[in-house]
Formats: structure tokens, sequence, C-alpha cells
């Protein structure tokens, strides 16, 4: 763990706190120095973090920094505030901010006026200073406070691409989006919600390329929130979606700044929570869900395969036990005979029917990968062990379950972590058993009925208002190149267009750069 | 961030594909081969004239009157009692008609799939669904319509596969008895394809409405030509005897054997067509239930998607005891019913709006 100093907060507007203390709040300080004290300190009860230390100006004029202990520079108190105010000469007659001006070598400092201010600041780790005789106090930008430091992003990794992933840390994350996009049309917009965590949250978006009415919607939504507190972006995510009651997650949840990055570049908001590694980007499509950020990293003839590829096992993911089932139960005659034979041989000392065996051995597959997600790594090896040995081997020595509804079951669990969003992957495993069930009960028309209900779910879907299955179901050729293929580079010279009323925006001419230089394109 | 009901045309020509395959192509091959046994392929390209007129009299009219169904311009044309009156009419055509195909669907799945499950729940299986789909309104119609429909007609690509199997000389001799049986059999498919008229409900969501014109003879055209290739491939795959199967196109695709490894691929056929099936469900449905709401005077359609649905299911099974009177209700009954809902009352209504001259204002009130 390393430590990093930041001694610049954003500007943040009064923070809300629980009513009853909001009018107390509003009060101006006081010009004298003990009722400011006194009052913070009845604030600050039974605190013991909260820190006031007392001295002189200049050896006459009474002040005193408070600050919570831990979030602050204690260092930086004592060497740039304190010190050098207790030597000031001249303090005689100098007000705060003259004082400030002359003897304080902080950076970002900013005049508190209110309780409520005064409270706001020290919260978040400014060290506030208060003078007597003044009804004005200084908030010092020396916040210092443990922190992770930036690491590969842990539920999404790539061979190639950058290697940094979002930490807890929000100012840390905003700036690592700042070092890739460095236009100053970049926006930052950060509100407070939480009435008791004060939880910072930013709206990331590009100037010209976000539309107005997508901003406005996330603002509102935002800003209707109300809440005890926010731990992590998900408590958001499932405040602000379209459709909460939805498996499909509406938001893209991602750690990774690049995906944060190329998102803003396609005229898409990005919300950034502080504690939680996981921005959230709005709108997305069902094919914003499917998509590697690798997929533009690499050559597009193999992004277009791996694409194709993708889509055909996340099918596969929600179809598979459930067709098997299907043709197991009512359409044997669907399989060709050689095929029949092995399987059946295969079945016959299997006492359950195929629908049994199936839900039993997804239930099983579904406890071991959640068993060995939550378990400490030496124990998940083991977990390994007994999901591999004793459920596969042994259940089919057994005869519990046929071989085959193995290998069914091994290939959707594989399918389903091809999607490279995890939380999809298990959207769409959830799906799978309510159309083994339908499959079992009615075969292939069951799972039609299954499909059908989810098609048209996904039809009725938005995201921030635009239509979830956005280019497919209405039908945009322009964009299709980066949907059924991922088109090189220099083809996708359009941006997305992401909602009809939006004019289809050109990217700046992309040229490709010829090998040979002779065409003397640049 | 509400957005507007609307339809791409593109999503029109997706929605009426189905609306007339969907059933269309499982049965009328039988049918046209029972009027003329070698020539009934012929037939497919005579049948997009009544089609074509359905257009032009659906788009006609809403040129007249943008922003208005029929049953609104209805009832501006000939007045508010007349109007309501002609909107009843059309109600009762379109349960009945949703019901029937509900029946179709639901007979084809009993006799060939589900042979003990009762006839109510799978029709009513289907027609709950798509009621959902018409309670999402437009919008959810339409975008299902376009995944739906290519996934439906996917199967019609797999009759390819037949062509190593097929006998040209069953084509021979062509109109051995002149025109009349040709005609005869195009009687019955221009009762599927005048059913185009359905796109008076969604033609007041498009904006482009040249491009639905456009669109709209696209799928014309694209109908005109599935349905012959399916029964050019039925009649050289099952020659003069195609008249003697219920489902000619399901027994065609019995027969496919691909690599002596995917054979019996009806099941496939079967899940695909159930697909298209819903398109043309909700597209009915919707008509119904919007045609109701218009001819009452209800604002709000959604909450009467299910009720009329199951009424539809309803209407499916009175006084048709059977198959056969299935069958004989769409050959005798429907090619004359069809053609006086699609043709002859637009027709009628164009030519009141024309003499008198009315015409709707640029302002519609598209949810009724």
């Amino acid at each position: 763990m390393r430590t990093r100093y930041y001694s610049k907060v954003s500007a943040s507007r009064s923070p809300r706190t629980r009513r009853e203390m909001s009018e107390q709040e509003k009060q101006p300080l006081d010009l004298a120095l003990t009722v400011n004290l006194e009052r913070l300190q009845t604030v600050y009860t039974s605190c013991s973090d909260f820190i006031v230390r007392k001295f002189a100006i200049g050896g006459q004029m009474e002040a005193a920094v408070i600050y919570i202990d831990g979030m602050s520079d204690t260092n930086g108190i004592d060497k740039y505030v304190i010190a050098p105010l207790m030597n000031a000469e001249d303090a005689e007659g100098a007000n705060l901010s003259q004082l400030a001006e002359k003897r304080i070598g902080v950076s970002d400092k900013r005049i508190v006026s209110t309780l409520g201010d005064c409270i706001g600041a020290i919260s978040n780790g400014l060290p506030v200073l208060l003078r007597d005789q003044e009804a004005i106090g200084l908030a010092c930008g020396l916040i210092k406070w443990e922190q992770r430091s930036i690491e590969e992003p842990a539920a999404e990794s790539a061979i190639r691409g950058p290697r940094e992933g979002f930490t807890e840390t929000l100012r840390v994350n905003t700036s690592l989006l700042r070092r890739i996009i460095k236009s100053p049309l970049m926006k930052l917009e950060t509100i407070t919600l939480g009435e008791y965590t004060q939880t910072k949250v930013t709206i990331a978006y590009i100037e010209g390329l976000a539309s107005a009415s997508l901003l406005q919607e996330v603002r509102s939504r935002l800003g209707r929130i109300e809440i005890d507190g926010i731990l992590e972006s998900g408590y958001i995510e499932e405040m602000i979606e379209d459709t909460p009651r939805s498996p499909f997650p509406q938001l893209l949840s991602t750690e990774r700044p690049d995906v944060v990055c190329a998102s803003l570049l396609e005229g898409r908001a990005a919300i950034l929570t502080e504690g939680s590694p996981y921005a959230l980007i709005a709108p997305i499509s069902l094919f914003t869900l499917l998509q590697s950020p690798e997929d533009y990293y690499q050559r597009f003839w193999v992004s277009t395969v791996i694409r194709w590829l993708r889509y055909f096992f996340a099918i596969m993911s929600l179809l598979l036990p459930s067709l098997y089932v299907a043709v197991l139960t009512y359409h044997q005659e669907m399989v060709p005979g050689s095929l029949l034979s092995s399987m059946a041989t295969a079945r016959e000392p299997v006492p359950f029917p195929a629908l049994i065996e199936a839900l039993m051995m997804e239930v099983t597959f579904e406890a071991l990968r959640e068993a060995g997600l939550r378990l400490p790594k030496q124990v998940g090896a083991a977990v390994s062990i007994v999901g591999a040995l004793v459920i596969g081997q042994a259940a089919v020595q057994a005869g519990l379950v046929s071989a085959p509804m193995v290998i069914v079951v091994a290939i959707t669990g594989i399918a389903s972590f091809m999607i490279p969003r995890y939380i999809t992957g298990i959207a769409i495993r959830m799906l799978r058993f309510p159309l083994i069930i339908l499959a079992g009960t009615f075969g292939l028309l069951g799972i039609m009925m299954g499909i059908i209900a989810i098609v048209l779910h996904l039809c009725a879907l938005k995201s921030f208002g635009m239509p979830f299955l956005h280019t497919i179901a209405t039908p945009k050729f322009r964009e299709m190149k980066d949907i059924l293929i991922r088109a090189p580079w220099w083809a996708l010279d359009t941006r997305p267009q992401l909602y009809d009323d939006q004019p289809v925006s050109h990217r700046q001419p992309v040229k490709q750069a010829t090998g040979s230089g002779q065409e003397g394109e640049s | 961030m509400q957005d507007k009901d609307t339809i791409l045309p593109i999503q029109l020509s997706f929605m009426l594909y189905p609306t007339v395959m969907a059933t269309g192509f499982l049965v009328l091959p039988a049918l046209g081969s029972l009027y003329a046994p070698y020539d009934f392929w012929m037939s497919s390209i005579l049948t997009m004239i009544p089609g074509a007129i359905t257009i032009v009299l659906a788009t006609s009219l809403h040129a007249r009157f943008p922003g208005l169904t029929i049953i609104e311009s209805g009832q501006r044309i000939v007045g508010k009692v007349f109007g309501k009156l002609v909107g009843l009419l059309y109600f009762f055509y379109f349960l009945h008609f949703t019901g029937v195909i509900s029946r179709e669907y639901a007979e084809f799945v009993k006799s060939s799939f589900l042979f003990d499950t009762p006839m109510l729940f799978v029709s009513c299986s289907l027609l709950v669904l798509a009621a959902c789909a018409v309670r999402g309104g437009v919008n959810v119609l339409s975008k299902s319509a376009v995944i739906f429909a290519i996934l439906s007609s996917l199967p019609l690509l797999f009759l390819l596969l037949l062509i190593p199997d097929l006998n040209w000389t069953y084509m021979l001799p062509m109109l051995s008895q002149g025109v009349v049986p040709v005609l005869k059999a195009a009687a019955v498919p221009q009762g599927w394809v005048s059913e185009l008229f359905l796109m008076t409900f969604f033609l007041p969501y498009v904006k482009d409405q040249k491009k639905a014109k456009q669109s709209s003879y696209a799928a014309l055209g694209v109908i005109g030509i599935s349905m012959m290739l399916i029964n050019l491939v039925v009649l050289m795959l099952l020659g003069p005897d195609t008249s003697n199967k219920m489902y000619p196109v399901l027994v065609a695709f019995r027969y496919m054997s691909v690599g002596g490894f995917f054979e019996n691929l009806e099941a496939l056929l079967l899940a695909m067509w159930v697909l298209g099936n819903l398109v043309k469900q909700s597209v009915c449905l919707y008509a119904t239930v919007i045609t109701f709401s218009q001819c009452f005077g209800v604002s709000d359609f959604r909450s009467f998607a299910f009720p009329i649905a199951i009424l539809a299911a309803v209407f499916g099974l009175w006084d048709l005891p059977n198959i056969a009177a299935l069958h004989t209700l769409i050959q005798k009954v429907s090619v004359f019913e069809t053609p006086l809902f699609t043709i002859v009352i637009p027709l009628l209504l164009l030519l009141i709006a024309w003499m008198t001259g009315r015409r709707g204002t640029n302002q519609g009130g598209v949810n009724g």
C-alpha cells in the first residue's frame, strides 16, 4: 500500500445531513471562536477521531485547527499552517484571508462561512482553521488517507490494452480519465449522495458529444436518489435503471478507464462513485454488454471472428441445456441415429428424466461457481477438485448422471464465461432455468415460448431512453459494422447514433496510414 | 426522455412479411394444388396484383387522412354513426380473423407435435404472448417483428437443400388446362396477400410515408418470391401429390437429409414458424385492439389486449369442429371475406371521400 497525497478536492456543494441537523447547519459562523468550537464539539460529540488544536497566531490572536485524525495530513498542518502562523509577527490587524495569502503554504484554500460548510470540509479530511473575532474559517487542502494503489483490473483482464484499473478513490479515477482525454471538453460534474455517507458521485461526459437530454436525464435521476448510504456504484445502478426488475443490466459497469473513455468518445455518459472501482456507463445496448475492450485493440479480423464466436456461445449458454432436454424428451427423431444410440447407452443407467438431470447438474454447477468465487484462494482449489472429480467423474460412474449431460453443462458454463461482462453472463445463466423447465414440459415449443418472452422483454427494455436492442431491432445499417463485425478503425468513421433525434456525427476523418507511405496520406 | 412511438419503414416490411407468410406457406401449396396441380406455382405472381391494390388503397387512404387509421378516417368519411358501424364490422372481422389464425396454428402444432395437449392451451399460450407484445405498443411490436421475421424465414433457406431431390419435369406440361385453373389457384392466396392491408394501422407511426410505401412494396415483392420458391420446391418434390398433403412444406422438411446427419428437421420448422406466427398474431391482435378502442373511443388500448386475446382464442374454436371445417372456411369463406374488408370497403370509403372531397387535417390523433 502506497500513500498518495492529494491536495485538491473538488468543489462540493454544501452537504446534506440528517434533517434535524440541517437547520443548525445553515447558521453562519459566530465571531467568537469559543462559540464556534462549542458548536462543533456538540456536533461531533463522542467522535474520538475529532481533533481541535488550539494555538495563538503570532502569540496573540486565538485560533484553532480542526480536523479528523487519519484523514488529514498532520505533518502538513504542523509545517504549513500552525508553525508559520504561530511565528507570524505581522498578524496584528490582518484578517484571515490576508494571513493565509502571506503565511499558509497550501495550494488549495477555501473560505467556509457556515457551520455546514465547516462540517463538510472536516468530514472530507480538510482541516479547518478558525480564528477568534472572525466569522469565517479557512479549509486547507491537506487531505491524506490510506488508499489502494492502481492495479490491474481484477474482473476485466485483457491480453492487449492498458493494465490500469480504477481504485476506490474518486480523485484517482478522474485523474485516470483526464490522463487519457486531455481535452477540457471532458466535463466532470460532482454531486453528493447519501444522507450519512455523503458519497461524492461524478458524472463524466464530453461536451458536444453527449446529448443534452441524456445528461439532463442522468442528472435528474441521480438527483432523485434518497438513500442512507452508497457503498458501491451498484446502489446507484439499481436506483437509476429504467427497468430495475429486469434480469439484464441496463448500465455497463467497468473498472477499466479505457472502456469509460471509449464510451465517452461515443457520446455516452459515465458515473463514477467514491469508494467504488466500478464506473457506470449509460446508455448501453445488449451488444455493448457482449463487446470486450480488446475487440478494438486486436486486428479486426480476429475481433470479428471472436465476436461471432461470442454471440454464438452467448446463445448457447442460454439454450444448450434446454435444447438438450427438449430433444431427448420430445424430439428424439432430430438426433441422427448413431448419435442417438450412443446417447441412449449413456443414459441407460440414469434413473432420472432428462429434465431433473439437467436441473440437478445446472444447480450444482451454479453452486460450485459461487462457492469457488467466495472462498479463500487456498480452499478454492479444493472446490474445483471436488467439482471436477466428485460431481463430474463419480456421478457419471455411479450412474446418477449421464456423461453427455456433464458435457452439456460444462459447455454451457464455458460459454457463459465467454461473455466479457461477468454480470451479463449471470443474467443469461439465470434465464436458463425457466427455459429448461419449459423445454421439459413443452419441448421445442416451450423453448420458443421462452425465447419469445425474453425477446419481447428485450424489445421493451430501454437504457436511458435508448432501445436495448438498438441497431438490430431498429435496423441502422451504418452501425452494423460495429455490431455484426468489428470494422477496421478507418471504416468506423461515424459515432453510434444513440438517440434518433441526434444527428449522425462523424469522427474526424480517420485515415489509414499506408504501409509504403507512397500515397502520402497522413 | 419519453421516446415517441415511431416505426422505421424497414420495420414495417419486417412486420408485413410474416403477417402474410406465417400461416400462408404451410397450407397454400396444398390449396393451390387442388385447382392447378401442375401450374399452381404461377398463381404466386397473380396474387401480387391484389396485394399491390391493398397497398395502394391503404397508402392513399392514409395520404388523404394523415395520421388516421381506417377506423378513424371511416368516421370522418361516412359520419360518426355509420363510421362506428363500419368500425364494429371491422372489429368482428379482425377478431374472427385473429381467432382463425390462432386456430390454424393450434391445429398445426397439435396435429404434428403436441398430440395430447389441449387446443385451447396451445392457442392461448401464443395469443397471451402476442397480447404482451400488443401491450408494449407499436414500439415493441415493430422491434420484435424484425428479430422474429429474420429468424422465422431462415427455414426457407433450408428448402434449397432439397435441390438435388427436385424433379423439374413435374412442372410439365405447362398451362395444359389453360389459364383458368391458375386463376382459381390464385383465389386463396390472394386472401392472404390482401392482409397487407393491416398496414393501415401502422402507417400513422411511420415518419417517411414515401419510404413506407416503398418498403411495403418491397415486402410484397419478397412475399411473392418466397411463395413462388415454396410452391416450386413443393411442386418439384411432390408433384401432383401435393394436394393430398395437409402441410406439404412439413413433408418437404421431413424429407430433408443433409449429409446423412441432419435429418427430420420439421421440429426446427415448427420452432421457427412459431416466431413468425407470433408476429402475425400480434399484428392482427393489435389491429383488433386498436379497432376496438377507436370504435368505442377508449383512449387506452393496452388494458384490452389480454381480454381480446382470450376472446379471439374462443372465436377460433367456435363453429369449427375440426380441421376440415377450418379448411373449408379458409377455402370458401375467407376467399371472399378478406377482400371484402381489405379491398372493397376501403375502396368504397376512398371513393366516397373522393366524391365528397373530405380530407383529414394534418394533425391526427394517433392514439385514438
